[in-house]
Order: C-alpha cells, then sequence, then structure tokens
C-alpha cells in the first residue's frame, strides 16, 4: 500500500511540474493445465501499468507496476508467491551531456542470450512457462558515452540476493543471503559486433565475477557470454559460458541456436524437487535449445522449441502458436512435453509429461 | 527526296544524341531521390486483409548512405527506437533499460508489422551502386509517360535481387516499383500516390507498399514536415539517443 501511495506522489509531483505523463498498460492472463495423475489448474491474472515522465529535457522518471492475482502459489511464477501490487520499477534518470544517472529501482539487464544468460547478473532467469515482468533491483546507475556506440556503466546494489552468483549449489541456500554489489560494464563496438567486459565484486563477501560478452553478426547473427566467478574466501571458482547463433531465410523461416555450460552444475540430483526453491534457472552442466520459427503473417507465428540437458538426456519439447486476435492482443497457446528417466532435470516426476499452457496479452 | 532522308538522319541522331542512357536515367533517379540528410514525421496505415487498418507514427532522421534513426511516437509503440548504421540495427524498447543489437539478417523482416521492411524504411543508398540496369521500354502510369527499367543486382548481399522501376520522364521520380525475389517471384510493388516538390527536389511524400504475396496487404506511409539537406548532428545516431 505504501508503495502505490509513493507512486501516486511521483505521478502528481510530475504533473504539478507540468510535464505530460505517459502511460501504457497491459492486461495478461495465463493459464496451464497440468496432466498428471488428475488435471491441475493454475492460474495467474496480471494488470501492469507503467508511467513515464519527463518535467525537464534531463530528467526522467519512470515506474512500473503490477497486481497480479494467482489462484495458488507455484513454483511456474517464481516472483509471485502472493497476489497484490509489486513496484517492478521506480527510477529517476538524469542524462547531462554524455552521461546518464539512474537512482530508484531498475533493471540492469547485461545478458545477450535468448535462455541462458549467465551475466544477467541482476534479473531472475527463468524458462519457465510464462512472459512477466521481472521486479527490479534497488541501487545506483552511472553510465558514460564514450562514443556513439560504446560506453561504461557502475552500478552499486545496496542489497542484493547473490545465491545465484554462489561459485556452487548449495542445498542450503533456501533462504536469502544479501550482499552489497558494485559493477562495472564496458561495452566497446568493434566491428560489427557488440563486447562486453564486465566485473562485479561482492563487498560483502569474497565473491568476485568477471565476464566477457559478444553479440554481433557474421552473415548469421552470434552471440556469447562467459561468466567466471572466483571466492577468495573460500578459495573457489566457477566457469559458465553460453554460445548462440541465429539465422532467418526465405522471408518467413527463423532458427535460433543456443548452448550453455555450467562448470558447478550437477550431473544428477535426486532431491531435484529440494533444489527448485533455490532462485536458480538450471542446475545441470551441459544444455542446448534449439528453436524453429516460422512467421506465416506478421500477425500469426508459431514454431517448435527443444529444450536439453546434455548430460542427463532429460529434455523438454513444445510446439508453440501466437496469434494476434485484436491489435496490441496476442493469444498464445503451447504443449509443454517433458521427457526423461527418473529424477532428470526435465523428467516427468514434478509435473507429469504435458503441460497445456495458453495465455492472454493485450496492451492499452 | 534526299533532303527528306537528309533530315530524317539528323533527327535520328539529335535523338540518339540526346537520349539518356538507362544509367544515366537511374543516376537521375538518385540524385533526386538520394539525400544528404532527410528528416520528416510518417504515418504509416497498414492493412491486413479484413482486418481493420491500424496506424503508426514516426519520427525518422537518415544521414548519408547508412545512418538512419527512427522514433514511434503513436501510443502503444511511444518509445521504440531504431537505430541503423549500415548493416547494423539497433533496437530499444519503451521501457528497456538498455538497447540491443539485432542481427542483421532481420533488416529483411518487417518493420512494426507493415510492407516495409526496415530495410526499406531506413535505405538511402544509391541505386546505380547495386544494380546493373536496362531500358525495356516506355509506359504510361497514372497518364504520365515514363521509362520502364529493368534493375538486376550486382553485389551478393540484396533484399531484392531483381526490381522493375518505371520512371517519370519528367520529374525522375519512380512512380512505381517491383521488387522480385531471386527466383522471379513478385515479391512487393510499391506506387506513389503524391509527390512535393522540396528544397529542388521533388520528393514522394505519399506512398503505397503492396505484399503481392498475401491478398489485400499493403501499407501507405505519409511523409509529413519534411526536411531535406539540413545539417544534422553524427550524436543523432548513437546509443545514447536510443537510451535517452
Amino acid at each position: 500500500m505504501k508503495k502505490f501511495i509513493l507512486i501516486i506522489l511521483l505521478v502528481l509531483a510530475g504533473k504539478t511540474l507540468l510535464a505530460e505523463i505517459f502511460w501504457d498498460g497491459r492486461f495478461y492472463q495465463q493459464s496451464l493445465l497440468l496432466f498428471k495423475q488428475d488435471t491441475k489448474y493454475i492460474g495467474l491474472t496480471v494488470l501492469d501499468l507503467k508511467l513515464d515522465t519527463r518535467p525537464t529535457d534531463i530528467l526522467r522518471i519512470r515506474s512500473e507496476m503490477e497486481y497480479a492475482l494467482l489462484n495458488q502459489s507455484s513454483s511456474f511464477f517464481i516472483d509471485y508467491s502472493s497476489d497484490g501490487v509489486t513496484v517492478n520499477s521506480l527510477n529517476a534518470i538524469i542524462m547531462p551531456g554524455n552521461f546518464k544517472f539512474a537512482i530508484g529501482r531498475f533493471l540492469p539487464n547485461w545478458g545477450k542470450g535468448k535462455i541462458f544468460r549467465p551475466l544477467d547478473i541482476f534479473r531472475p532467469q527463468t524458462y519457465f512457462l510464462n512472459m512477466l515482468c521481472f521486479q527490479g533491483v534497488d541501487g545506483f546507475s552511472v553510465k558514460y558515452y564514450l562514443s556513439n556506440l560504446s560506453s561504461v556503466q557502475f552500478i552499486a546494489i545496496p542489497s542484493f540476493d547473490v545465491r545465484n552468483l554462489m561459485p556452487h549449489i548449495n542445498h542450503s541456500f533456501t533462504n536469502t543471503i544479501n550482499h552489497t554489489l558494485a559493477g562495472l560494464n564496458l561495452e566497446i563496438h568493434i566491428a560489427t559486433v557488440d563486447n562486453n567486459i564486465i566485473f562485479v565484486k561482492d563487498t560483502s563477501a569474497g565473491n568476485n565475477i568477471a565476464g566477457l560478452a559478444f553479440k554481433g553478426d557474421a552473415i548469421i547473427g552470434i552471440w556469447g557470454e562467459f561468466f567466471y566467478s572466483f571466492d577468495n574466501k573460500i578459495k573457489s571458482d566457477n566457469f559458465r559460458g553460453t554460445f548462440g547463433a541465429d539465422y532467418s531465410f526465405a522471408k518467413y523461416f527463423f532458427m535460433s541456436l543456443e548452448y550453455f555450460y555450467d562448470e558447478s552444475g550437477l550431473k544428477d540430483y535426486n532431491d531435484y524437487i529440494d533444489l527448485m526453491r533455490i532462485p536458480r534457472m538450471t542446475f545441470g552442466k551441459e544444455y542446448i535449445m534449439f528453436d524453429f520459427n516460422v512467421l506465416t503473417y506478421e500477425e500469426l507465428n508459431y514454431g517448435i522449441t527443444y529444450l536439453g540437458n546434455l548430460i542427463d538426456k532429460s529434455f523438454i519439447l513444445f510446439p508453440y502458436f501466437r496469434y494476434e486476435i485484436i491489435e496490441n492482443g496476442i493469444l498464445g497457446i503451447s504443449l509443454y512435453h517433458f521427457n526423461g528417466k527418473s529424477n532428470r532435470e526435465f523428467a516427468p516426476d514434478k509435473y507429469g509429461n504435458y503441460i497445456f499452457n495458453t495465455y492472454l496479452n493485450i496492451r492499452f | 527526296m534526299k533532303k527528306y532522308m537528309l533530315f530524317l538522319l539528323l533527327l535520328f541522331l539529335a535523338v540518339n544524341l540526346f537520349a539518356l542512357t538507362p544509367k544515366e536515367i537511374l543516376d537521375r533517379v538518385d540524385k533526386n531521390m538520394v539525400y544528404r540528410t532527410i528528416k520528416y514525421v510518417g504515418i504509416m496505415t497498414i492493412k491486413k486483409g479484413r482486418r481493420k487498418p491500424r496506424v503508426k507514427k514516426f519520427k525518422a532522421v537518415a544521414k548519408g548512405r547508412d545512418k538512419a534513426f527512427i522514433e514511434f511516437i503513436n501510443p502503444g509503440d511511444r518509445g521504440t527506437k531504431y537505430l541503423k548504421l549500415g548493416d547494423e540495427l539497433w533496437v530499444k524498447g519503451a521501457y528497456a533499460e538498455r538497447a540491443d543489437k539485432i542481427s542483421g539478417h532481420m533488416l529483411r523482416e518487417s518493420m512494426m508489422g507493415s510492407d516495409f521492411s526496415y530495410e526499406d524504411t531506413m535505405e538511402n543508398e544509391k541505386l546505380i551502386d547495386k544494380y546493373n540496369v536496362k531500358l525495356i521500354g516506355i509506359e504510361k502510369i497514372n497518364g504520365k509517360e515514363c521509362y520502364k527499367l529493368e534493375l538486376v543486382s550486382k553485389v551478393k548481399k540484396i533484399s531484392y535481387p531483381k526490381r522493375i522501376v518505371w520512371v517519370d520522364r519528367n520529374n525522375f521520380v519512380p512512380l512505381k516499383e517491383q521488387f522480385f525475389a531471386l527466383s522471379g517471384m513478385l515479391l512487393k510493388e510499391m506506387n506513389i500516390l503524391e509527390i512535393k516538390k522540396i528544397g529542388g527536389r521533388f520528393v514522394p511524400v505519399k506512398i503505397k507498399m503492396e505484399n503481392k504475396q498475401r491478398k489485400n496487404s499493403y501499407t501507405i506511409l505519409e511523409m509529413k514536415k519534411v526536411v531535406i539537406d539540413a545539417p544534422l548532428s553524427n550524436s543523432v545516431f548513437s546509443k545514447r539517443n536510443l537510451e535517452r
């Protein structure tokens, strides 16, 4: 409630400065049908509102908040454990000259990958069955544009749950571990490639992260991220890397492929259900994702995605269909097939062999 | 009789001496259509089949052959921006924290659901640099006499390996254009609906692009507040401007 009042106050403050306020909204409804022993329904309804105002030429205030209604809590919607209002972002941005200062809640996304983004440190990652917005982090950022295509950014986050950054998966990490983080991201454009050199320091512990990322073109689109974390206190380190490529051809077809390696990944896990409480997207060592999409018309596309754990041979296969039923309104349908032996990552043990997913996403 | 024959011969020579070659025609098209800089407000009306037309509005600036910047200002897309430099494209969503690079092959794809690709909308290159040209006839388009040119690509990486262009003989504006795939299949057809004289040039300000692969699918692009060859800073074409 306090957050809601704060937003309203900001809106009024913006209004009093005679600035125009732009807003965009979204209604999102998702339904999951699980077929394991009996049929189970999980539903999520979200009303999302984005506000944007520019009281002066160099000052901008933005906010995004959501009201979510769940019929039951579920690990499918990792950010939604209960109903209510969530403020995903609320920040002020000042851009004098070649600087960009931001303070408040925002969502820095440093990753380049489609699904596997080890350098997207500040954003919870999930390939779980939804298209939701994510809650930002509270902090301060300053960016300096070195040239038209290059920049350097410094971020300070006073309190951040660092479980996903730990070198190794630890079953005891079910409660949050909040530390202060400082990060630097240098972006340099060379030839046709955007390159990033990243460094993040956990000031509350001995954990540091170094990263490299690139995204560009070599006839096909290519990208990669390399994450190296090293903990000076416990003398432990971890490497993660992702590499991907995409290509479109014959006007209507689009393919993408992505490979992910995590040195800290487990080869097998008998207590996978316990592991799901840790905020990590993956627990295995090697993965591959392949997507084939057909864009028949601009308002209709369909395709199929394969996501597999290369070590335990389990996978998810899901065909999907998206159609724009009205202007700015998309209906999506997909059928998720889980396959693998018992206790494998994508085994049907937890959710059954199939999940039928539908969503309606309307922007206004 | 001899005088008559001589007169005809002289007339024939005069006509051929002063007739434009296909390259010269295309060169004149380029001189008229390729700008040092251009700024305008674009309104796209997109019609797909039996669906209600949708309207998108944007501000566009372009400089030289390879720099273009577009910002959408209609509700629903407001704040979405594109930056094109050469064959590279970046996009910034209205509420995204940073710009994202799009793979170069996506330049051929539709921009915001219209019948114009990113390349179609942001292209400002000379046709003479990319195509070999042949004059294949003289035809009338909307009552105006036009050179009918066949353009076949001389570069490998190109969206439309073949084009047929009808060029107005008076002002060298391409009044109609057909775009073909490598297989020879007709992909799109463009028709100029309105032309204005701006800064000494004839500028098409209302263009209809039809998707020939789909029934009743077209986009009409209207260009308002057009300014040509005004000074434009290179800083406009930057990530800083995208992320503002």
